[in-house]
């Protein structure tokens, strides 16, 4: 068993718009090792769910996978008709939505959305005794237990909107991790809660990835939480990733002037009374690319240089950058 | 750590249920309601409550004015026609017509509308256009003059006139639950259902459908009053059910010829088709306001 869980390479996806081809995710490289945490991270538009939208198979038209590998515990992904992705999806990959709120069929019990679950993927069930709906009911208990939601016997049988905004985000993670995905995606799952209930929920997923062993890839735009949960991080900018390495690095010593600019953007208490520093301008217009680096017309530390497209430079063994400058040592 | 955050588990309560409670706090809604179960238990109980054969006739009894005008008699209380049967036992018997054609109707129609709307709705592309263009080739054409049509090729009958009204009463509950499923189908816990590998016939069944299911109720009921008038129509004119069923229609078409001199003959099935269809239209609007969030305050 390779090391490497999830590995993607070269993953171009494009959408067809009447004004032109968005190039949405322009040639990016992604490797999930197994049991660890990938932290994700980038301004809304920068193509980091729309990356994993792509791994999933989730892209609808407009929208299309153009290119890439996308290999998934050795097996190709692009390589398999519906049926066998759609085994994939749930059973194998489970993805948990940005807003919990709505992520939930307002319609259906919370115990019929998680029996759905298991009902569709979970072979094991047939094999124990008591029947095949006292298994699930069993299960589904177990998992909401799992996840932290008292006397979970009782709360199946009712509806989402009966449950407040973190307990729904609960209850959408139990039913992602229903069938002990090897991987799971989790699509900014605290944007949509309280700061108190973001903390509960975030230790939630990082107690459930050790106890379950599996990988989780955690999408965000806020850089706390990928410092206090993840291994690893990449940051993607307009299509591309533009830095990517163990967190500490890419957090203490950032190589990437959008790192440091995200980084700088952040308010702090040590740096109280001192502006925010925002980055200038704007996310470049993903149709009709010039061949330059991304950050140009963004980038206080532009040369003529930057003008040729820009590989990604190896920084210090593991830490990898999208930026001529990368060797130089930056403040 | 999950204490905190944990609420007391009330009584599980469906947003299902809430709308019913709605619908009960209408007072107006409810007694039409409860007209409506009326005539259904009179269709049902038909034999039962007719005091006499429908289609029974006696010339001697021809055109016998109802019991309170002068030559009435109570045994035939809204008069006889011109075949000398009696008008009540055949209203009676014509609601069973009426209702049976408008729930067979509705039920084709809406069964074969959610399934072409979800199917547009949902796969979108050739499909959404086909299904698309042949709900707006059905609503350019007049509803009577296409029901019309339709019975003069298959010829009358029952059945026939349930297939002729669901031809085109389809396209309206298909035109609802398209619009539904475009909006409904971006919805979040439809892209975790697909998120979760669930295929397109679930989604379409079980995370879509639930939940667009109000408004096609509500149109559906409103859309009952609208077939049980076509009904009468094609009745009227000769092309519904053959005589002697009685139907509503035809009992109207029947006096027409002694409106003057018998206006009975005509009138109290015309007062029928009036009472039902005013309930009907009556108990949907109740239904809306109770089902549809946009009507609450």
């Amino acid at each position: 068993m390779s090391e490497t869980l999830l590995s993607v390479r070269d993953l171009r996806t494009v959408f067809e718009t009447r004004a032109g081809m968005v190039r949405a995710v322009d040639g990016v490289d992604v490797e999930v090792r197994r049991g660890e945490c990938l932290g994700v991270v980038g301004e809304s538009g920068s193509g980091k769910s729309v990356t994993f939208a792509s791994v999933m198979g989730l892209v609808r038209s407009p929208g299309r996978v153009e290119g890439g590998e996308i290999v998934f515990d050795g097996r190709d992904l692009r390589a398999l008709n519906p049926r066998q992705m759609r085994a994939v999806r749930g059973r194998d990959i489970a993805m948990t939505m940005q807003d919990a709120l709505t992520a939930l069929n307002p319609a259906l019990t919370v115990g019929e959305q998680l029996a759905e679950v298991l009902e569709a993927h979970d072979d094991t069930l047939d094999a124990r005794g008591g029947g095949r709906a006292r298994a699930i009911r069993e299960r589904s208990v177990e998992m909401l237990g799992l996840v932290g939601i008292p006397s979970a016997d009782k709360r199946l049988g009712q509806y989402p909107h009966e449950f407040s905004g973190g307990m729904r985000q609960r209850i959408m993670i139990a039913i992602a991790l229903a069938c002990r995905p090897k991987l799971l995606i989790a699509d900014e799952p605290t944007t949509a809660l309280d700061v108190t209930i973001q903390a509960q929920v975030l230790e939630l997923i990082s107690d459930i990835r050790r106890k379950l062993q599996m990988s989780v890839v955690l999408i965000t735009h806020d850089l706390g939480i990928v410092a206090e949960h993840c291994d690893r991080v990449m940051v993607m900018y307009a299509g591309q990733v533009v830095e990517e390495g163990p967190t500490a690095q890419v957090i203490g010593a950032p190589r990437h002037p959008y790192t440091r600019g995200l980084l700088g953007s952040i308010p702090r208490l040590s740096l109280r009374g001192q502006p925010i520093r925002p980055i200038e301008g704007q996310v470049p217009d993903l149709i009709d690319l010039p061949p330059q680096c991304r950050f140009y017309s963004r980038c206080s530390e532009r040369v003529d240089a930057c003008l040729k497209p820009i590989a990604m430079r190896e920084a210090a063994p593991g830490h990898r950058a999208r930026c001529i400058h990368v060797a130089e040592q930056q403040p | 750590m999950s204490a905190g955050v944990a609420t007391a588990p009330r009584a599980a309560d469906s947003i299902f249920r809430q709308n019913l409670r709605n619908f009960a706090g209408n007072r107006l809604a409810v007694a039409s309601a409860v007209v409506v179960l009326l005539f259904v238990l009179i269709a049902v109980f038909a034999p039962l409550i007719a005091p006499h054969n429908p289609n029974e006739t006696d010339l001697f009894l021809r055109l016998q004015p109802p019991a309170w005008l002068p030559g009435g008699d109570w045994s035939y209380p809204l008069g006889c026609d011109a075949l000398g049967r009696d008008i009540l036992s055949r209203i009676i018997y014509g609601t069973r017509i009426s209702i049976f054609i408008g729930a067979a109707v509705i039920l084709v129609a809406t069964t074969i509308g959610i399934l072409a709307g979800l199917a547009a709705g949902y796969l979108r592309g050739w499909v959404d256009v086909v299904i698309s263009r042949v709900v707006d080739i059905l609503l350019g054409f007049p509803y009577l003059i296409f029901a019309i049509g339709l019975m003069a090729m298959m010829g009358p009958g029952l059945l026939n006139i349930i297939l002729a009204l669901a031809y085109k009463e389809w396209v309206i509950p298909c035109r609802v639950v398209r619009g539904e499923t475009l909006a409904t189908r971006e919805l979040e816990y439809v892209e975790a259902a697909r998120a979760l590998g669930a295929s397109r016939g679930h989604i379409m069944m079980r995370e879509i459908l639930p939940n667009i299911l109000s408004p096609v109720i509500v149109v559906s009921t409103i859309r009952m009053a609208h077939v049980i008038i076509l009904e009468a129509s094609l009745s009227f004119l000769g092309l519904g059910v053959q005589p002697p069923t009685a139907s509503w229609g035809s009992m109207v078409a029947d006096g027409r010829a002694f409106m003057l001199e018998a206006w009975w003959v005509s009138t109290f099935p015309g007062l029928a088709i009036l009472l039902l269809v005013l309930a009907i239209n009556v108990a949907s609007q109740g239904l809306r306001d109770a089902f549809d969030p946009r009507f609450q305050e």
